[in-house]
């Protein structure tokens, strides 16, 4: 068997270290405690079963993000039915503002819903987290420049949706 | 617009149970991590005294060093369910005379553990549906040239499955034949083993509800995710196209039955009764 290059125990603190912002990223995908604790408890689990696949210690935060946003992308395909209606999402979240620009009216948390869900990791990475493009392709584990084509295609794509909306 | 939605996300409140979550699923762990060399070692044990055995009583033993080792046998059934959960495992297979092994790798080569998976047995055409989790990747053309060139077996393909963490292989077995699949540890890997069985007679009709033939693709996926939990599967007609079914029944009295439960619950499903030998492909039209 491979050895670890974390032990079980110091993964698990390092689990609780960053507990809180994998919770919100959970959140972020499935909009309800419940379910963002169970995605939580889940990729702790994967992480814990499959430490030997982790090839580097200071991977950890990359690799952890990556299980919490497939767990996440599971569980969004396996309850396609129950997701929340775009009523339903976030009420913890100030209502949209009416006065602000086209631009600022791009709220990502509402838009959020409007996107697939593969591609909302984008976003919440980089805009909620405040990921850099490098810590993005690590996570997402696919080269920078694909990866900027990708989330600035999105954008792109969500301006001209905003533009439609406000016409 | 990127100043202020950290500060919103921020305020995404933390749950007091959160630390009581990892810490569950940390003690969920540390049991799994500890029960599987146990698993290990009570197996290798059996798996020698089969060795063992094989070698003293076959004259196929001869034959036997030139199997490579495969890693070590965790359990062998026919139907049932196994493996570890795993996350974005790539799928490959390998086969010669009337073995098959289905493989499983990760990034750094092979994978220690096969992922979740359950086999499942058929009929009308006799086949086995094996359902894998945690997986991302294959060479689905590989994979099945590799079982439709293996002894026993029929034909091959992957259901359409709209989840691409998960796959659904179906392996339609030769008339008379039946399999056994081992499941192995470090490396991980399922192998095929298909037998004919000449004691098998059953030539009854089997009765089952089907849906209109279509081509592969989505809306294949989304019939199918329709009859979730109904023991629905996805079968390849003779013409080439696919169906979804639903249940095995003895009869059509009994499959009437499942079809008015099924339409109460679901709506006028258009859903149809249908009936093949067990060795019998369907058609496009009944």
């Amino acid at each position: 068997m491979h050895t670890s290059v974390i032990d079980f125990d110091t993964c698990g603190q390092l689990i609780h270290a960053s507990q809180d912002r994998l919770y919100r990223l959970a959140y972020c995908y499935v909009k309800n405690e419940h379910d963002a604790l169970d995605i939580v408890g889940e990729a702790t689990y994967k992480a814990l079963v499959s430490l030997h696949t982790l090839q580097r210690a200071d991977r950890f935060d990359a690799w952890m993000t990556s299980l919490v946003i497939h767990t996440a992308l599971d569980w969004l395909r396996k309850n396609r039915r129950l997701v929340p209606t775009e009523h339903e999402v976030l009420d913890i979240i100030p209502a949209h503002e009416p006065d602000l620009t086209p631009e600022e009216q791009m709220d990502l948390y509402h838009l959020l819903d409007s996107l697939p869900t593969e591609e909302r990791t984008y976003l919440i990475l980089h805009y909620f987290e405040e990921r850099s493009f490098p810590e993005m392709a690590e996570i997402l584990s696919m080269p920078e420049a694909k990866l900027k084509s990708r989330f600035y295609r999105i954008l792109h794509r969500l301006r001209a949706h905003l533009k439609e909306e406000s016409l | 617009m990127k100043r202020q939605q950290p500060e919103r996300y921020q305020d995404i409140p933390i749950p007091d149970a959160l630390g009581d979550v990892i810490d569950r699923a940390a003690a969920r762990a540390k049991h799994q991590r500890r029960r599987r060399p146990l698993v290990r070692t009570g197996i290798c044990a059996a798996a020698a005294l089969c060795v063992l055995t094989v070698t003293a009583n076959s004259p196929l033993a001869a034959q036997a060093v030139h199997i490579p080792v495969l890693g070590t046998v965790v359990q062998m059934l026919h139907i049932g369910s196994g493996g570890v959960q795993t996350d974005g495992l790539a799928v490959h297979a390998a086969g010669e005379g009337s073995k098959a092994d289905i493989l499983f790798t990760e990034t750094e080569g092979s994978a220690d553990f096969a992922p979740s998976y359950t086999a499942k047995t058929y009929r009308a055409p006799n086949r086995v549906v094996l359902s894998l989790g945690g997986v991302r990747l294959a060479d689905r053309q590989a994979v099945c040239d590799t079982l439709t060139q293996t002894e026993g077996v029929r034909d091959a393909y992957f259901a359409m499955v709209l989840d691409d963490s998960a796959m659904q292989l179906v392996i339609e077995l030769e008339p008379g034949y039946t399999y056994e699949i081992t499941e192995r540890a470090e490396p991980a890997g399922l192998t095929f083993t298909f037998t004919k069985d000449d004691t098998q007679t059953d030539s009854a009709p089997v009765y089952y509800l089907r849906t209109e033939a279509m081509p592969y693709g989505e809306s294949l996926g989304i019939a199918a995710e329709r009859f979730w939990g109904q023991e629905t599967t996805q079968v390849r007609t003779e013409e080439g196209n696919y169906i979804v079914t639903v249940g095995e029944y003895q009869s059509e009295s009994e499959a009437q039955s499942a079809l008015d439960a099924l339409n109460a619950e679901l709506g006028e499903t258009g859903l149809t009764i249908a009936s093949s030998l067990p060795d019998e492909r369907p058609h496009d039209a009944e």
